[in-house]
C-alpha cells in the first residue's frame, strides 16, 4: 500500500515520470536523428560500391585476403599507370581523339574507384599492423563507440527527482508524523529507494537500448564480436573483448553511474535536508570535470566518469612533439583496467550500502540511543564519496609509452619501451619475452632527441637531432652496449665512395638523413635527395651500404617489412621488392 | 543599506560559497596550466610543460624598442650562426656553450628566426595597414554608385586602419591565450548558480514572499538582490580576469601589456585602437554584461519555482541550453557568445542596419543589454511588482 502511494506520488506528485518520459524522448530523438554510418561516402552508390569491395576480405587477415587487396590496388595502380601512358601518348599527339576518347572512357570507372580502393587499403594496412588481435570491419569510425559525453538532462532529472523525494518528507515535516504510524519511515524510504532506483535503472536501460540501435546503425551486427581494437579509434586499447562486449560493459559502468548519483543525492538530501547540498554538486562536478578535462581524461578518474561509459576502453593517445622523440606528448592518459574495476565495486558497494543506510535511517528515529551516533553515518559515507572523488590523485603518475607506433612495433623482434618512472629504454625480445635496460648514459640528453628508434637483429638503430636539421645516425650494439656514431649531421664523405653523390643543398658533399626503417637486418634510410640507401647488417662505417633506389622517392613511402612503396616524380608508384632487389614498376608501362 | 547587508550575508558571505570559490580558484589554475600546455606557444615558456623556454635568453636581449639597428644585429647574428653550423668544423654537442644565447648554435639558429619573423611583422606592420587601405579604397571606387552600403562599410574600414604602428618588439603569447580562455567565466557560472539559484525560491517557499510586498519592500529587496548579483559578479569576474593574466603573464611575458592590440599577430586586423590593457578591461566589462544576463536568468527561474532543487536543476538545464543555442545560432543574437574576447575582438564584421555599417559586437552588446533588462523586468513582475486590488 505505502509502495503504491509512493509509486504515485514520485511518478505522479513529484513530476517523475514526465521528467523521465522527457529524458527518453530526448534520447530515442537523438538516435532518430543520429547521422548514419556512411563509411567516408557521400552517396549511397559509392557506399555500396565500397562495401560490395570489402565484404570479401571482412573479418581474420589470411594471407589469401591480403593477397587480394594488394592485387586489387595493384589492379588499380596498373589502370592509373595506363591511363597516364595515354595522356602523355595523347599530348604527344601519338593517337587520335578518337581512340583517346574510347580509351579514356574504359579507364574512367576504374578510376573513380580511387577513394574506394584507397579506403579499402587502409583498412587493410591498420589490420595488418596487428594481424593476431585486429579483424577487418568496413567502419573506420562508430560513432556511438567514441562519444563520451554526459547525458546532463538525465543526469539533471535523476539529481532532481532523487533529492525532491526525500527532501518533500523534510520540508513538509511528515517525517516526524510517520515515524509514529505502524508503516513508519522505514517503510517508505525503503519505497522512494526501490521506486527512484528502478526508474533510474529502467531509463537507463532504455537509452542503453537506443544506442544499441544506433551501433546496429553504424556497425552491422555480424561485426559486433569482433575485437574492440578492430575499430581504429581503440587502437591502444588494454582490454582484449569483442565490441559488443565492451558496449554492453560501457553502459553498465553508465547505469552504475547513474545510480550512483541517485544514492548520492537521496543519501546528501537525506542527511544535510537541504536541496542545494543535494542538487548542485551532482550537477556542478561532471559539468566542472567535463570541461577542465575536455583534452585529457581526468574526468574518467573521478566516480562521476562513469558517466561517461566507454571512456574506460580508450588507450593512450600522444603525438611526438617537436624534437621531443623521448617524451611523446600524451594527450590522453588511459584510465587503468585494475583502477576501473576497483571503482566499479566501490561504487556498487556505496549504492547498496547507500541504499541500506536511507531505508535503516528510517527506523528508531525516536530512540534516545541513536542520537549520540548521528553523525557517524553522514561522516563516514561523506569521507567515502571524499576518497572516492580524490581517488584519481594516484593513478595518473608514471607511464610507459612505446617508442615505436603498433605498426612498427609488430614486426619486429624486439619491443621498445620508454620508460618514464627511470628515464630509460627497455628492450624486450619478443621471442624468450628477456628484457634489459639501455644504459641513460648511452643517449646524449638535453634538447637533442631520438627521433626515430629501430631495432635489427644485432643493433638498436637511432636516429637523434633536432627536428629535421642536424639528424645524426647512431647505433647501440646490443651485445655489448656500445654506441658507434654512422653519420653525423653535416658528415663529410669523399663524393666517389659509394659511387653517389651525397649533396646538401647548401654545401656539397654533405649527407643527410631524412627517414630510417628496417626489415630487422638491414636499415635502410632516405637521403636529402629522397634515394634510398641500405646500410649492411655489420657496416662498420657509412661506406658500407647501397643504393638501392635512385631516384627520389618522394614523402609517400610505404614499407611493409617486405617491399618499399612510392611514387616516382612522374606520379607512376612503384614497388622495391627488397628480396628480389627488383623495382617494379607499373608492368604495362 | 542594512538589507544590502544582510542580502549579502545570505548569498555572498557564507562559508561555502567561498570554500566552493577557492576549490573553483584551484581548478581554474590546473586549467589554466592545461591551456599552456596545450594551446600555449612554444620558445620562452616558462614552466610548461613541453614548452620549451631555451629563445628566452634571446628574446630578453632583442625586446623592447623596435629599432633597424636591433633588427640588423639579428639579422647579421643569425647570418652567423647558419655560417657556423654549415661549416665543416660545426659540430652538434648536448653540453650547453655560453657562448649562445640558447646554449646551442641549432638552437639560436632556429630562435633568431622567428625573431626575425616577428620584428619584420612589427616593422612591415604600416605597409600591411596602407596596403589595406589601398584595397578599400579600390572597393570605393568599385562600389560607388551600386552600393552605398558597402562604400560607407569600406570607408569605414580605411578609417579603421589608419596610423597603426608599432613601436615594439615583444612576446604576446600570454594575452593570446587569456582573450581564448573561458573556463573561468564557467567557474562563474557555476558559483553565481551556487549562490543565487535559490534567491527567490527559498523567500517563496516559505510565504516570504507575500510579507515583503504587503509591506511595500518589494521593490527595495529586488533591487537589493540585483545589486548584490551584479556585486557579486563584478567581484567574481575581476578576481578572475587577475588571477588569468597574472597566470598566463607568468608563464610567457606581460611586459607589454600597454601595447596596442594589433601588436599581437592574430589581431592585426582588430577593429578597436585600443591597448592590450584596454582590451583587457573592454573584455572584463563586455564579460559582466553577458554574465549579468545568465545572473537574470537565474534570478528569472527562481522567481517561478518555490522548489529550491528544481531552481538549481533547471538554472544549470537554461545554462547549458544558452551555451547549446549560442553554437548554433549568429553570435549577434547570443549574449554568452561575448565571453569569447577573441571572437568579436580580432576581425571587423559589420552588419548592415539602415544602410549604415555597424560593427557587429556594438549590435551584440546592445542586445544582450536588452535581454537582459527584459529578463530583469521579468523577474520585477514576478517578485517586485503589486498589483492594485479590486475594491469589493
Amino acid at each position: 500500500m505505502v509502495f503504491l502511494f509512493e509509486l504515485k506520488k514520485i511518478l505522479l506528485k513529484q513530476h517523475a515520470l514526465p521528467l523521465y518520459l522527457l529524458v527518453i524522448a530526448v534520447a530515442f530523438f537523438s538516435m532518430l536523428f543520429a547521422k548514419p554510418q556512411n563509411y567516408g561516402f557521400i552517396s549511397s552508390a559509392e557506399r555500396n560500391d565500397y562495401l560490395e569491395a570489402i565484404s570479401p576480405f571482412e573479418g581474420a587477415l589470411t594471407e589469401e585476403k591480403e593477397k587480394g587487396i594488394i592485387a586489387l590496388k595493384e589492379d588499380f595502380l596498373e589502370v592509373k599507370a595506363l591511363f597516364s601512358k595515354l595522356n602523355d601518348e595523347y599530348m604527344a599527339g601519338n593517337i587520335d581523339e578518337k581512340y583517346y576518347q574510347q580509351m579514356l572512357y574504359k579507364y574512367s570507372e576504374a578510376l573513380n574507384r580511387q577513394s574506394i580502393i584507397d579506403t579499402v587499403f587502409e583498412r587493410y594496412e591498420y589490420v595488418s599492423a596487428d594481424k593476431e588481435n585486429r579483424m577487418l570491419i568496413p567502419a573506420e569510425n562508430v560513432p556511438v563507440m567514441s562519444d563520451i559525453s554526459v547525458n546532463y538532462l538525465f543526469l539533471l532529472c535523476i539529481a532532481f527527482c532523487c533529492a525532491y523525494a526525500v527532501m518533500i518528507e523534510y520540508t513538509g515535516k511528515t517525517n516526524y508524523i510517520l515515524v509514529t504510524t505502524k508503516g513508519g519511515q522505514k517503510n517508505v524510504m525503503e519505497s522512494k529507494v526501490i521506486i527512484l532506483l528502478t526508474l533510474t535503472a529502467l531509463t537507463s536501460i532504455i537509452i542503453s537500448t537506443f544506442d544499441l540501435v544506433r551501433l546496429a546503425n553504424e556497425l552491422p551486427i555480424k561485426y559486433w564480436d569482433y575485437s574492440l581494437c578492430s575499430i581504429p579509434h581503440f587502437e591502444t586499447t588494454e582490454f582484449s573483448i569483442s565490441i559488443i562486449g565492451a558496449f554492453l560493459i560501457s553502459q553498465l559502468i553508465k547505469l552504475s553511474g547513474y545510480l550512483f548519483i541517485a544514492v548520492s543525492a537521496m543519501l546528501t538530501a537525506h542527511f544535510t535536508k537541504h536541496y542545494v547540498a543535494s542538487v548542485f554538486p551532482f550537477i556542478a562536478v561532471p559539468v566542472v570535470a567535463d570541461y577542465l578535462a575536455e583534452k585529457n581524461s581526468q574526468a574518467l578518474f573521478l566516480p562521476t566518469g562513469f558517466l561517461k561509459g566507454i571512456g574506460y576502453f580508450f588507450g593512450d593517445e600522444f603525438y611526438k612533439g617537436a624534437g621531443a622523440g623521448a617524451e611523446p606528448v600524451v594527450s590522453f592518459y588511459h584510465v587503468p583496467p585494475i583502477y576501473t574495476l576497483i571503482m566499479a565495486i566501490a561504487i556498487l558497494i556505496f549504492i547498496v550500502i547507500g541504499g541500506v543506510i536511507l531505508i535503516k535511517s528510517g527506523e528508531n528515529r525516536l530512540l534516545r540511543g541513536r542520537r549520540k551516533y548521528r553523525h557517524i553515518i553522514p561522516v563516514t559515507s561523506l569521507l567515502f564519496v571524499s576518497l572516492l572523488c580524490t581517488a584519481c590523485t594516484s593513478v595518473s603518475e608514471g607511464k610507459t609509452v612505446d617508442v615505436l607506433n603498433c605498426n612498427e612495433n609488430d614486426r619486429y623482434k624486439f619491443e621498445i619501451i620508454y620508460s618514464d618512472n627511470n628515464e630509460s629504454i627497455q628492450v624486450t625480445d619478443k621471442t624468450n619475452g628477456e628484457s634489459f635496460f639501455i644504459p641513460e648514459d648511452v643517449f646524449p640528453k638535453d634538447h637533442y632527441s631520438v627521433i626515430d628508434i629501430f631495432p635489427t637483429e644485432n643493433y638498436l638503430y637511432y636516429l637523434m637531432g633536432i627536428g629535421s636539421n642536424g639528424d645524426s645516425l647512431y647505433r647501440i650494439r646490443l651485445s655489448g652496449m656500445t654506441k658507434e656514431e654512422l653519420i653525423k649531421p653535416m658528415d663529410s664523405i669523399p663524393k666517389t665512395a659509394l659511387g653517389l653523390a651525397f649533396v646538401d643543398v647548401d654545401a656539397e658533399n654533405r649527407v643527410r638523413v631524412n627517414k630510417l626503417f628496417t626489415d630487422e637486418k638491414n636499415i635502410f634510410f632516405i637521403d636529402l635527395y629522397g634515394r634510398v640507401l641500405m646500410l649492411n647488417p655489420f657496416a662498420k662505417t657509412l661506406n658500407d651500404c647501397t643504393c638501392i633506389i635512385e631516384e627520389d622517392v618522394g614523402t609517400d613511402i610505404k614499407f611493409d617489412g617486405k617491399s618499399i612503396r612510392y611514387t616516382d616524380k612522374k606520379g607512376v608508384e612503384k614497388r622495391y621488392d627488397i628480396a628480389a632487389k627488383t623495382i617494379t614498376e607499373n608492368p604495362l608501362k | 543599506m542594512r538589507l544590502f547587508k544582510y542580502e549579502l550575508k545570505k548569498n555572498i558571505l557564507r562559508i561555502s560559497v567561498l570554500l566552493l570559490l577557492l576549490a573553483l580558484v584551484l581548478v581554474n589554475a590546473y586549467k589554466q596550466y592545461e591551456t599552456a600546455k596545450f594551446l600555449g606557444e612554444s620558445g620562452i615558456a616558462t614552466g610548461v610543460q613541453y614548452k620549451s623556454d631555451l629563445g628566452r635568453p634571446m628574446y630578453e636581449a632583442f625586446k623592447g624598442e623596435l629599432s633597424t639597428e636591433k633588427l640588423e644585429e639579428i639579422k647579421s647574428y643569425h647570418e652567423k650562426m647558419g655560417e657556423l653550423i654549415h661549416s665543416g668544423d660545426f659540430k652538434p654537442t648536448n653540453e650547453s656553450d655560453d657562448r649562445f644565447y640558447s646554449g646551442f648554435a641549432m638552437g639560436d639558429f632556429n630562435e633568431s628566426s622567428r625573431t626575425i619573423d616577428r620584428m619584420m611583422y612589427a616593422y612591415t606592420y604600416p605597409n600591411l595597414m596602407i596596403e589595406l587601405k589601398e584595397r578599400a579604397n579600390e572597393n570605393i571606387a568599385f562600389y560607388e554608385g551600386r552600393s552605398d552600403y558597402e562604400v560607407r562599410k569600406n570607408r569605414l574600414v580605411a578609417e579603421l586602419y589608419i596610423g597603426r604602428k608599432i613601436n615594439v618588439y615583444g612576446n604576446y603569447g600570454a594575452f593570446k591565450l587569456y582573450f581564448d580562455y573561458e573556463f573561468s567565466t564557467l567557474v562563474i557560472i557555476v558559483m553565481l548558480i551556487y549562490a543565487f539559484a535559490t534567491s527567490f525560491t527559498n523567500e517563496k517557499a516559505t510565504g516570504t514572499d507575500r510579507i515583503i510586498r504587503s509591506c511595500h519592500r518589494g521593490k527595495s529587496v529586488y533591487l537589493t538582490k540585483h545589486a548584490v548579483m551584479l556585486l557579486y559578479i563584478f567581484i567574481s569576474v575581476v578576481l578572475f580576469t587577475l588571477l588569468d593574466v597574472v597566470r598566463f603573464c607568468s608563464f610567457y611575458d606581460g611586459t607589454f601589456i600597454n601595447q596596442p592590440l594589433y601588436a599581437i599577430e592574430e589581431y592585426k586586423y582588430t577593429p578597436f585602437n585600443i591597448t592590450i590593457l584596454g582590451a583587457i578591461i573592454l573584455s572584463t566589462f563586455v564579460k559582466l554584461i553577458a554574465l549579468s544576463f545568465v545572473g537574470e536568468l537565474v534570478f528569472v527561474i527562481s522567481s517561478f519555482t518555490k522548489n529550491a532543487g528544481l531552481a538549481i536543476a533547471l538554472s544549470f538545464a537554461s545554462a547549458g541550453a544558452v551555451i547549446l543555442i549560442s553554437e548554433r545560432i549568429p553570435s549577434v543574437f547570443s549574449p554568452l557568445s561575448l565571453v569569447n574576447a577573441e571572437s568579436w575582438l580580432k576581425d571587423p564584421q559589420f552588419i548592415n542596419i539602415l544602410g549604415q555599417p555597424v560593427l557587429s559586437f556594438f549590435v551584440q552588446l546592445i542586445f544582450a543589454v536588452v535581454i537582459t533588462i527584459a529578463l530583469a523586468i521579468i523577474c520585477y513582475l514576478k517578485t517586485a511588482y503589486k498589483k492594485k486590488e479590486k475594491r469589493i
